[in-house]
């Protein structure tokens, strides 16, 4: 075998990379010496011995192990780690990253092999079947060809994209108001490759029926159902009736009501699939400001600042937008001072009273 | 339904042998310089990543002596799992197409400086000393960042002024990251080397 030198890449002699070498016009400098030859795959892996012995050792060669001759050359030329050089972890990882980029391979690995003749550097690939038939059951009104592009038949496989797929179709059909959706896949080995089937369950659709709010204030009942934001006639997405839950809750915590407990519970569905939505509340009481502190650096300012910068008073509601604009009141007034501050509020909250003491924590930035 | 929880072993492809598997083949043994320890939805976490934040906890333990083998296993999995979580919220904070400025990681190094009475040479060699290069720690600092509006965006809910102590806040944020990360965890595809 010949080394052409710098820029060419090396005429091999045996083997598979001879009927590359035929191929292609080599390219890039993949093997620098020709000398070594290149081990076969199955590797013996030492896992006694550490990587950190091969790690700075000069390289005699660099071999790909597991490309087919359709893969090889692409591989071999993205490589950036080159005969000659040292071992460097991350350039190798860098490598690594790269053939895990070229879609091809389901598994990469890099080894060293110390020889009589030098040091080898083996990156070893396991290569992808190509998808020799897809199948799609069921998904009529959950699909459209740009989801299925990473499947199309004689691309190579990859689970992650079957995956992927099976989890979209899932989401549509959920959120289309089938709670009982059920996306199954099955991927099969072929003389070809392997064969891909996804299968859709949609089951009956279901829809928001009517919304009732038990235990909550008349008063409220307007502001409940815009937090719930549930439109009676949509479909039925639990995952949402969850979120719709959350904002009940928070909407309760913004007006004080800190010990608010919302719960929510589904229906019978109804012949034209509408389930009633029922929240049950116990509102709470509205928590008030025990006491109102400033701490820190400002606390020979506390009366001052209490009386005329901070809004909230003693006795009064709390309210968290309410502390977030007196935080900002009191970071306003010590940089009208060339004061760069922090400030904390901190709370000691009394569940049996509804109460809160609240202090400002001052520090200087 | 399906259950799309993604806990599955690397490998699981209907070629069924890893390239190294089988009998051997004549010849030297071969060392494995590196290799991929786990996947989320694709994106893989190498080996020696995980060697690096293993050797970060090691450091960090070092009073306590050489770990036992058992030790050393258990430090690897929760290394691997903090990864796994890491990488999950790096993706879906991607998708939220959350980022880190220069000048966020500027202010953060900033603040590390100040927290800690640093200057910049002390710093750097400090960093040094953790085992890491100056840009393997800035880019840290930048998923910091990008986890924290992560987090921020999730925890609405959290009334941070609610708290008697950063405690509380912190504990209240974490028990946010977790559920969180279990929402992550239950769609995500996630391989993991056997």
């Amino acid at each position: 075998m010949t080394a052409r030198g710098a820029g060419l890449a090396a005429v091999v002699g045996a083997g598979l990379l001879a009927c590359r070498a035929q191929l292609t016009p080599p390219v890039a400098p993949v093997v620098k010496t020709a000398e070594v030859r290149c081990p076969e795959l199955p590797l013996a892996e030492d896992v006694a011995t550490s990587a950190d012995t091969v790690v700075g050792k000069p390289i005699a060669r660099v071999c790909l192990l597991g490309a087919s001759l359709e893969t090889r050359a692409t591989a071999e030329r993205s490589l950036q780690v080159l005969a000659g050089q040292a071992v460097d972890v991350r350039r190798v990882r860098e490598d690594l990253a790269i053939l895990e980029g070229l879609g091809r391979y389901d598994e990469v690995a890099a080894y060293g092999m110390t020889t009589e003749r030098g040091l080898l550097l083996l990156y070893t690939v396991r290569e992808r079947p190509r998808i020799s038939g897809f199948t799609l059951l069921g998904a009529e009104g959950f699909v459209e060809l740009e989801l299925l592009k990473p499947v199309a038949v004689n691309s190579p496989l990859d689970v992650r994209a079957v995956h992927g797929l099976t989890r979209a179709l899932q989401d549509r059909c959920l959120a289309a108001g089938h709670v009982q959706c059920q996306v199954d896949h099955l991927i099969s080995p072929t003389a070809a490759g392997a064969e891909v089937r996804v299968t859709v369950q949609a089951g009956p659709v279901s829809r928001i029926g009517a919304l009732s709010f038990v235990g909550a204030r008349p008063q409220a009942l307007a502001g409940l159902r815009a937090a719930a934001d549930l439109r009676p006639g949509g479909p039925l997405v639990r995952a949402r009736l969850e979120e719709a839950r959350a904002r009940v809750l928070l909407w309760y915590a913004m007006a004080g009501r800190l010990a608010a407990k919302v719960t929510l519970v589904e229906g019978t569905a109804a012949a034209d699939g509408a389930v009633p939505l029922r929240f049950t509340v116990e509102e709470g009481r509205v928590y008030t400001l025990a006491g109102l502190h400033v701490t820190g650096s400002a606390a020979g300012e506390e009366a001052r600042l209490l009386k005329d910068v901070v809004t909230l008073r003693v006795g009064g509601a709390y309210g968290r937008a309410a502390v977030a604009e007196d935080v900002a009141r009191i970071k306003v007034d010590h940089e009208s001072r060339g004061q760069q501050v922090w400030v904390t509020p901190r709370a000691v909250r009394d569940d049996a009273r509804a109460t809160i003491e609240l202090s400002f924590e001052v520090a200087r930035r | 339904m399906l259950g799309l929880a993604g806990l599955s072993v690397l490998g699981f492809a209907l070629a069924a042998e890893p390239a190294s598997a089988g009998p051997a083949s004549a010849g030297p043994a071969a060392v494995r310089i590196d290799g991929v320890v786990a996947r989320v939805e694709g994106t893989p976490i190498f080996r020696s990543e995980l060697a690096v934040r293993v050797r970060t906890r090691l450091i960090e333990r070092k009073a306590a002596g050489a770990p036992t083998a058992a030790e050393l296993r258990e430090i690897e999995r929760d290394e691997l799992t903090a990864m796994i979580d890491d990488l999950l919220i790096r993706l879906d904070a991607a998708r939220l197409g959350f980022v880190s400025t220069e000048g966020e990681l500027a202010a953060m190094i900033a603040m590390v400086k100040q927290m800690y009475g640093l200057d910049a040479t002390q710093l750097e060699a400090a960093v040094r000393d953790w085992g890491l290069s100056f840009a393997d720690y800035e880019e840290q600092l930048r998923r910091q960042i990008v986890a924290q509006k992560w987090l921020n965006y999730y925890a609405g809910a959290i009334d941070m002024y609610l708290f008697a102590d950063d405690g509380g806040l912190n504990a209240a944020y974490a028990a946010e990251r977790r559920r969180r990360i279990e929402e992550l965890r239950a769609r995500a595809f996630i391989e993991v080397s056997a």
